[in-house]
């Protein structure tokens, strides 16, 4: 390989080393430095990346979406979001981004996710029961693991909580 | 001028590609795979009467996320970007086109990527950075149609199959090429682990052994039922310091040549306990996939063809019959290949 390739490649190498490393070091002054400059190779490129899944610790919560949806005959649909724990052992691989949607859209910082969620719940319901929706309440059902007690063979009491936390009108809900 | 050798000889000394085209064919195979499983949900993750519109994306990624998706944001598009993901995955596999083919799916990954980045998970993203490193490596120099079209043209070997049966024997006689593409998927892999276990060093539960008893009552999370035994205080102990050691062998270990074989059983054992009991698609045959390229797989496809079962098979005579000289692809002779003990070290 000629020398000047080689010199190519190796700046090219150094690069983007330190751009995946300064994407994963910790907050610090050096990282806000580092980042500012590669972001615009790390973003547009898609090299962004994070592997602090159950870091610090893992997460205990269990939870999923319920949806109660008002039609304009009066009736009420319920939906839930597809729970892997009540899928086989096939359909709950192929479905599992489901799950992921719902770990990271149930958050008040995705409140944006809000009014689609709502929406795609109305369509499901309209083409389910071919009723007209016209308001939709979005509700997070959860439990959280509780610390380890002594005797870990045991399963955790499961304390399930509520709490609805969009409500929309839907407008035009014939044409959904 | 040490550091500038060693610099020199850690990317870009000449060696087997083998290994490469076997990680191409099983990164394209896992692509494919990843476009089987998104198949049925195509509508309601990428299009704007799924769950998430594009509107809703574009402002959550920002203006700087690349994605044909955002673009072209119709559903047809959207169709039509999915069943060339498949095609192009296919040629990948297959090594046809190998180089552009690769190019193309990393364009197509990246577009459903950046499409819905709610719900991507560790493997979407190995996957993606998997297949960036081998849009940058001779990934088409073996195991692959490009490879046998290639010989074929060259010698005017009289049918595909003979030609095919040839590239796939020769092995350590084969192409050699400097492997800084693949050195960087090595350290794409370490840092993975690095990553992991320093954000987990901080964490309470990891340092007191109890973190795996939060990840084995995430009901949603599991694929398969553990047995009671791990759930018992030792196993959940165990288990915990024990994925921290895994990770850090990974990320360390595996750069020693006594101690690598060593780190990649531990981690292909890690992986298969995640695939058995977690629910994250694809995420360990990918981490797998990439362990690859720590070995030398042209080594361990001679020494299956000095075996019985080779010569049952036919493989070793088709293999001396194609013998040739090493067909550097970067204009250098290509070296002979050196042996290794049975620690690993180079004689």
């Amino acid at each position: 390989m000629a020398p000047w390739k080689k010199g190519v490649i190796s700046a090219f190498i150094i690069f983007h080393v330190v751009a995946v490393a300064s994407w994963l070091m910790p907050d610090s002054t050096i990282k806000q430095n580092l980042t500012t400059v590669t972001f615009w190779y790390v973003i547009p490129v898609g090299l962004w990346q994070a592997w602090d899944m159950f870091a610090p610790n893992p997460s205990g919560l269990n939870m999923y979406v319920h949806a109660r949806v008002q039609n304009s005959d009066g009736s009420v649909w319920e939906y839930s979001l597809p729970r892997m724990n009540r899928l086989g052992f096939v359909a709950r691989y192929a479905q599992e981004r489901f799950r992921k949607y719902v770990e990271n859209a149930h958050l008040d910082a995705s409140r944006r996710f809000w009014p689609d969620m709502a929406r795609w719940v109305a369509r499901q319901d309209r083409e389910q029961t071919g009723k007209i929706p016209t308001h939709v309440q979005l509700i997070r059902t959860w439990w959280e693991v509780p610390a380890p007690p002594p005797d870990t063979s045991q399963a955790p009491p499961e304390d399930w909580r509520t709490f609805t936390f969009y409500n929309t009108d839907i407008k035009n809900g014939a044409a959904l | 001028m040490r550091i500038v050798k060693a610099w020199d000889r850690f990317w870009f000394e000449p060696r087997e590609t083998l290994t490469l085209g076997v990680i191409r064919a099983l990164a394209g195979f896992l692509v494919l795979s990843y476009a089987l499983l998104i198949s049925g949900y195509v509508q309601t993750w990428f299009t704007n009467s799924g769950l998430v519109s594009s509107q809703t994306a574009q402002a959550y990624d920002g203006p700087y996320h690349f994605s044909l998706l955002l673009i072209w944001p119709s559903a047809t598009a959207v169709w039509i970007v999915f069943g060339l993901l498949i095609v192009f995955s296919i040629s990948m596999m297959l090594g046809f086109f190998s180089r552009l083919s690769c190019i193309l799916v990393y364009i197509c990954l990246l577009s459903f990527d950046h499409r819905d980045l709610i719900i991507l998970n560790s493997g979407d993203t190995m996957l993606k950075l998997l297949t960036f490193y081998l849009c940058l490596s001779p990934c088409e120099a073996s195991f692959s149609l490009d490879a046998v079209i290639r010989r074929r043209q060259r010698r005017e070997r009289p049918n595909l199959v003979s030609a095919l049966l040839n590239n796939l024997t020769y092995g350590a006689s084969g192409p050699v090429a400097a492997p800084w593409a693949l050195r960087l998927i090595q350290i794409q892999v370490s840092v993975v682990y690095i990553s992991t276990v320093l954000s987990k060093l901080p964490g309470p539960m990891w340092q007191n052994g109890s973190a795996l008893w939060n990840v084995y009552n995430l009901s949603e999370m599991m694929r398969f039922p553990l047995p009671s035994l791990f759930h018992s205080p030792f196993m959940i102990n165990a288990a915990s310091w024990g994925t921290l050691l895994i990770e850090f062998s990974m990320a360390v270990l595996v750069w020693f040549p006594g101690t690598r074989l060593f780190a990649l059983l531990l981690g292909a054992l890690l992986h298969l306990g995640i695939e058995y009991s977690m629910n994250v698609p694809l995420f360990s045959a990918i981490m797998l996939t990439a362990y690859l390229s720590f070995l030398d797989l042209s080594i361990l496809w001679r020494r299956f063809l000095s075996t019985p079962w080779a010569h049952k098979l036919k493989l070793a005579a088709a293999s001396e019959s194609s013998k040739a000289p090493g067909e550097p692809l970067e204009g250098r002779e290509a070296p002979v290949p050196r042996q290794r003990s049975r620690s690993g070290r180079r004689r």
